[in-house]
């Protein structure tokens, strides 16, 4: 009935429940934004294996921080920016982006033993695969786009200006539109 | 050529390549957040540091006002134990003064009765007469007294050779014994009939009579009484029988 009852209520107010330490409150939020947040981490650049560890550390800062958050921030873009934070800690450590695009081209159809796989299938693995290799920033900012976010709210999760993510996008766009345009004449 | 809005357009294949992503955390993540997040919601961490935090900054505040406040006390202390110390080194200053003082008075007695027992030894060495013993000092006779005594002895014995006997007469010659039977050979009676100023007699007379008068009893040595004794005898004795010179200023 509390779970209920808190799915009609917006995030900052859960949050803010949370702070009181409702913790059904606080269940709400996590299964309203534990895919997002984990497709976020996962297409932006992070092994598999390291998919899961960001994601629970940007969780924990979120509960380890939460008497710091103010409701006048909308809490998804709060909640993106911590998961942005661990991105970048994760991309200056590791640089894992290129084993990343290897592991992708181990598994295009040419190396899949032969499976079939719809056509579909194949064509998304192929676009990941180009967008595992854009720049870092561009390769985030298209991810946000494309889960929603306006070019202010990429620009105050990336603690960047709006025309530094306007910028970004046109990048990325057109870097996708040119590897898609090969592939297809391929 | 496409426009700036068509470029931050995605293409539908992009699109749909993140749209097909459907992986999710394993249920192992979730109950470690779910879990790690009920914790901390009812644990004591939160509402016990809301509590100690003000403590802990009261407590750095009385801190850095006493590790302030503690020097400049400390100076002040140190100063009051100097006020404190200082009367201790003004009376110790007192005492010393206190104590010159009283050196400085008995230097002061001592030189006043060197200057009184010199006085007839100065008096005394011009002439006839003799050396007044130390226990004159006290009398306090005057030098007035010695001068017109010794002019006296002077003019009233010229003729009997009496001032020169009292001249050489000294104290240690004649023991105490001898002048004490000379002192009891007469009675008091005739004592102050002899002392006893008459109407004739002249200044001198009169200062040699008061000062037997008031000094005899007072320890006198006894050859100056004897020598007193038989100086007012004559003395009588040459009133009876002629007038005395009137050679002093009346």
């Amino acid at each position: 009935m509390t779970n209920y009852l808190h799915r009609l209520r917006a995030d900052e107010s859960l949050m803010m429940a949370y702070q009181r330490g409702d913790a059904s409150a606080f269940e709400v939020l996590y299964s309203r934004h534990r895919l997002p947040v984990f497709a976020f981490l996962r297409r932006s650049g992070a092994a598999a294996d390291n998919v899961e560890p960001l994601f629970q550390e940007a969780w924990m800062a979120i509960i380890r921080n939460k008497d710091s958050y103010q409701p006048s921030a909308s809490f998804k873009t709060y909640l993106y920016q911590v998961a942005h934070r661990k991105l970048i800690d994760y991309w200056r450590k590791h640089r894992e982006r290129d084993e990343l695009a290897e592991d992708t081209a181990d598994t295009s159809p040419d190396q899949d033993n032969g499976l079939s796989r719809p056509e579909a299938d194949l064509l998304n693995a192929q676009v990941m695969r180009f967008i595992q290799q854009l720049p870092d920033e561009q390769r985030c900012a298209i991810v946000l786009r494309q889960q929603g976010f306006s070019q202010h709210e990429i620009a105050d999760i990336t603690n960047v200006g709006a025309e530094t993510v306007k910028s970004r996008l046109r990048y990325a766009t057109k870097s996708l539109r040119n590897a898609l345009a090969g592939a297809h004449h391929e | 050529m496409n426009s700036p809005e068509q470029d931050e357009q995605l293409p539908v294949q992009v699109r749909r390549a993140l749209a097909a992503e459907t992986e999710a955390p394993s249920n192992q993540t979730d109950q470690n957040i779910l879990r790690f997040a009920a914790a901390r919601a009812a644990g004591p961490h939160t509402p016990a540091r809301k509590t100690w935090m003000p403590a802990a900054a009261a407590c750095c505040l009385v801190g850095v006002l006493t590790f302030s406040l503690l020097p400049e006390q400390l100076a002040e202390s140190e100063k009051s134990m100097d006020v404190d110390i200082q009367p201790a080194k003004s009376s110790k200053s007192e005492h010393e003064v206190i104590t010159q003082n009283e050196h400085k008075h008995a230097d002061t007695l001592r030189a006043e009765t060197e200057a009184v027992s010199t006085a007839p030894k100065a008096y005394y060495s011009a002439g006839a007469a003799p050396a007044a013993p130390a226990t004159i000092n006290h009398l306090q006779l005057t030098p007035k007294f010695f001068e017109r005594l010794t002019a006296l002895n002077e003019q009233e014995n010229s003729a009997n050779g009496i001032s020169a006997g009292i001249a050489q007469a000294k104290p240690d010659s004649l023991t105490a014994q001898t002048s004490r039977k000379r002192v009891q050979a007469g009675t008091e009676s005739d004592l102050s009939s002899l002392l006893r100023p008459k109407e004739n007699q002249n200044d001198d007379h009169m200062l040699v009579y008061e000062a037997l008068r008031n000094e005899c009893d007072c320890g006198l040595p006894d050859s100056l009484q004897q020598a007193l004794h038989m100086l007012a005898k004559q003395q009588i004795q040459s009133d009876n029988s002629e007038p005395p010179s009137r050679d002093y200023p009346q």
